[in-house]
């Protein structure tokens, strides 16, 4: 049986001021067929999946649908043609309930009104065929986890019955247990002939799911091959363009699990009402500790209560064993404290300022010259941290916004490491950036832990957990569930702590 | 050892940097269309009526923008936070009345103008706190405080003009080398609000809550007191023009403020603002309040019908949106 193409790209061509997102790019995909589309921070794949929904036009070639010579000029006639896609970055309504979200733009056709119970069924039921049962219909978006959200933006996609369907960075908000439920997913749609574009930084995936791989370096395709033919260091190989053995060593040769007895943070009885109860926590200098859990464990909301983001009823907080009362971020801020948060476009960016200015904010006060601001300093600290952090970016004039998903959040992490925190609090570092970025903020991790920093590190990624971590904490449903010394530290059992069976 | 590591990555980041046309930064300027705009409309009228590029003509116009411009430099930082002000135009009223009370009541005219002045920013400092404390829409909030000023006023007042013949008048009518005095007091609160706006910490700060909230709080800033002062900064500058009102026609008149916050806001979002918040300047206000000025004379100039005028800004208003949505899209 010859299997039918479903889309093929030719020589797509993609340029934005200042850059080639994409050079004379090919791309197809089969029915049934998971092509996976790799390639570092800024490569040209969320660009990619902009010109197949529509979103955004090429400058130049061809799109054959079904075989056919195909324009789709906007998202809505991609959507009719059978393109469903998630977006990198949430794109869901936040003040609608989780039906309108997921019905948006394709409600059921009725006379006059909105038949409100069909789709509150339909959505029911789709919830129910992706396993989210536990889902309610009628709930806010707003109240829902990063991932949680992630898995209605996943409904609302396949609501449509796409032909195609493209996954940017689908799995980088969710945990284990929702990564199952969406590769099962992805393998039912395959089984009913589904072509899927799946992109990841999780490169372990990959070989999961993928039937083929192609991979893009610069907007420039290097290769396109069946998965079989390839593997993890071929793979990480071509889109770097060099090997990473080096810095891997380099890596393992620094892990150094001691730290000092001082402590920089402790958290006694630490309570807010819903969302976590009861917490103690010791942060050592030059330790990093790691807090595993699954979602909704109140992970985040723990490091956003800790920072003053948001307030905690009960509980006592000291830094080098003063008892500080931590009201708001600027209070934390004054005591060294900084904080990556894990939804960057929501609580990070600010999507409209340069990067430059992204970048300075948070030690604006620095660039003070008698009365004013100096222009120049703030300049030369943001080229300087695009430099470090290898920021791509043609300006730090440029819009955030048009940055690729993972240059953004280095974005965000320049702007903490130049406060020169002592406490740094990182939820989901490392969401969305590729495998050689990742090594460098490893690398950067471990050189903060050399200098004395305290380090707390919330991940859902296991194997970062565990490699990055001299001690791990574990949260099932806002309660602390255990803590593993670094010769403890296993999988198995942070699972088992993680739902809640005590070791 | 970071750097080590990172630098020997080539991510082909730094191709060399062009030099940018001088002619490419000019249309890059934010300001760029409604400058073009401004510039056609004055062409246009300085050939039907050669009047209008006469000394005399053209401090006649800043005269008129004067007011205008001197709250839109508060409103600017006000909706730059994402916020709104419908209350500038009561404030006004106030200003000038309380400043004539004062004074009747025995106070030097210049500390009456410093406490009107300081009234003004303490009711702006209450529309912030109302907004940010009881989390109330701040155009509800404003709209409410507009009456409740006004009622104010009248209370003061009687509903009769109070006069106010003072030393300070020429801060309203006098003239220095042939410019007025509120024209010279206008180009000295845009230069300050310039300044404030772009090289500050606090108009970081005011760009960063307008941006998003929630990030701005991240990074340790105040968000609360970031929005009391933009509407304490808005409700002191629209005292001062209601002081300045007062010397100029000799009288506090509780109608001065009447629909002025319109024109206001008008002036602002014509400069580029937007009104979601996160973006705008005073460079786009001095121009947006040019605009209407600039038509308004034309107008007269012209002997065309002041109908006429009206539906021409109300059609400003939209094309000057219009072309920013458009360069957006490009
Ligand atoms: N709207 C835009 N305007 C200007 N430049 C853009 C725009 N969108 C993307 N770019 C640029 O195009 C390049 C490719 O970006 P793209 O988002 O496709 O990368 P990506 O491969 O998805 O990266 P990531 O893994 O970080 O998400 C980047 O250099 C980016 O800065
Ligand atoms: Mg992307």
């Amino acid at each position: 049986m010859k299997r039918r193409e479903i889309i093929r790209l030719r020589e797509i061509t993609k340029s934005f001021p200042g850059v080639k997102a994409l050079d004379k790019v090919d791309l197809s995909v089969f029915e049934g067929e998971v092509h996976v589309l790799l390639g570092e921070n800024g490569a040209g794949k969320s660009t990619m999946m902009n010109i197949i929904c529509g979103n955004y036009q090429p400058d130049g070639g061809d799109i054959y649908w079904n075989g056919e010579l195909t324009q789709f000029q906007t998202p809505r006639i991609a959507q009719e043609a059978g393109v469903g896609i998630v977006h990198q970055e949430n794109s869901l309504l936040p003040h609608l309930d989780i039906k309108s979200n997921i019905f948006l733009g394709h409600y059921p056709k009725t006379v006059l009104f909105l038949n409100q119970r069909s789709i509150e069924k339909q959505s029911r039921e789709l919830l129910r065929k992706l396993g989210l049962e536990n889902m309610d219909a009628n709930d806010y978006v707003e109240r829902l986890s990063l991932a949680d959200k992630q898995m209605v933006e996943i409904a609302k996609a396949i609501s449509i019955s796409p032909k195609l369907l493209l996954l940017d960075e689908p799995t980088a908000a969710l945990t284990k247990t929702e990564i199952d439920i969406l590769f099962n997913i992805i393998r039912k749609l395959k089984s009913e002939g589904v072509g899927i574009i799946y992109i990841s930084h999780r490169l372990e995936e990959v070989f999961q799911i993928a039937d083929r791989v192609t991979i893009l370096r610069d907007g420039v395709r290097v290769l396109t091959k069946p998965v079989e033919e390839m593997n993890i260091d071929s793979v990480i190989l071509n889109m770097v363009g060099r090997n990473l053995d080096k810095q891997k060593k380099e890596l393992d040769s620094t892990q150094d699990q001691s730290y000092d007895k001082e402590v920089l943070l402790q958290v006694e009885k630490l309570s807010a009402k819903g969302r976590f109860h009861d917490i103690n926590l010791k942060l050592h200098r030059g330790e990093v500790l790691g807090i595993a859990g699954l979602v909704g464990a109140g992970r985040s909301e723990l490091l956003e209560s800790i920072f003053g983001y948001t307030g905690y009823d009960d509980g006592e907080i000291f830094i080098k064993g003063k008892k500080e009362r931590i009201k708001h971020p600027k209070d934390a801020i004054r005591n060294k404290m900084a904080l990556i948060p894990e939804e960057r476009k929501v609580k990070g960016l600010f999507l409209n300022a340069s990067v430059k200015d992204n970048i300075n904010l948070v030690t604006i006060g620095r660039n003070k010259k008698r009365l004013l601001l100096d222009d120049k300093k703030q300049r030369d600290t943001a080229n300087q941290y695009v430099e470090r952090l290898q920021i791509k970016t043609p300006s730090i004039d440029k819009r955030i916004q048009d940055l690729s998903g993972g240059n953004q959040q280095k974005a965000i992490l320049a702007r903490w490491l130049l406060s020169n925190p002592e406490i740094l609090l990182l939820d989901e570092p490392t969401h969305g950036i590729d495998v050689g970025a990742k090594g460098e903020i490893y690398q950067i991790i471990r050189d903060l832990k050399k200098a004395g920093i305290g380090i707390i590190l919330v991940s859902s990624e296991m194997p970062e957990l565990i490699l990055m971590s001299d001690r791990i904490a574990v949260m099932n449903n806002g309660e602390l569930s255990g803590k593993l010394r670094k010769e403890e530290i296993t999988e198995e059992n942070i699972m088992m702590l993680a739902a809640g069976v005590s070791l | 050892m970071v750097k080590d590591l990172v630098l020997d990555r080539n991510t082909g980041k730094n191709e060399e940097k062009k030099q940018v046309k001088w002619y490419k930064k000019i249309t890059q300027f934010e300001e760029f269309g409604i400058l073009i705009a401004l510039i056609v409309i004055c062409a246009i009228i300085a050939i039907a009526n050669p009047i209008f590029l006469s000394f005399g003509n053209i401090m006649n116009v800043l005269m008129q923008i004067s007011l205008v411009s001197i709250m839109a430099v508060g409103a600017a930082f006000v909706i730059i936070t994402g916020g709104i002000d419908l209350s500038v135009g009561s404030s006004l009223t106030l200003g000038g009345v309380l400043a004539a009370t004062f004074y009747s009541l025995g106070f030097n005219p210049w500390i009456a103008l410093f406490l009107a002045v300081l009234m003004g920013s303490f009711v702006g400092a209450m529309n912030g706190l109302l907004i940010v404390k009881l989390n109330i829409n701040p155009f509800i909030t404003t709209m409410a405080m507009a009456s409740v000023i006004k009622g104010l006023a009248y209370l003061i007042t009687g509903g009769m003009p109070l006069s106010f013949n003072t030393e300070i008048n020429f801060l309203g009518g006098g003239t220095f080398f042939s410019i007025p005095v509120p024209v010279i007091i206008m180009l000295i609160i845009i230069l300050f609000g310039h300044v404030l706006l772009t090289k500050t910490i606090f108009g970081k700060y005011v760009f960063a809550v307008g941006g998003n909230e929630k990030s701005a709080k991240l990074s340790g800033v105040d968000v609360h007191l970031t929005k009391i002062k933009v509407y304490s900064l808005l409700g002191a500058l629209g005292a001062l023009a209601g002081v300045i009102t007062a010397c100029n026609l000799r009288i506090a008149d509780t109608a001065a403020g009447n629909g002025r916050e319109m024109d206001v806001i008008a002036a602002v979002v014509i400069g580029g603002a937007s009104l979601s918040g996160g973006k705008g300047s005073i460079k786009g206000v001095l121009i947006g309040a040019a605009i209407m000025g600039v038509i308004r004379n034309g107008f007269v100039l012209l002997r065309l019908s002041s109908y006429l005028q009206l539906i021409s800004i109300g059609a400003v208003i939209v094309i000057a949106v219009a072309i920013d949505q458009l360069r957006k899209k490009k």
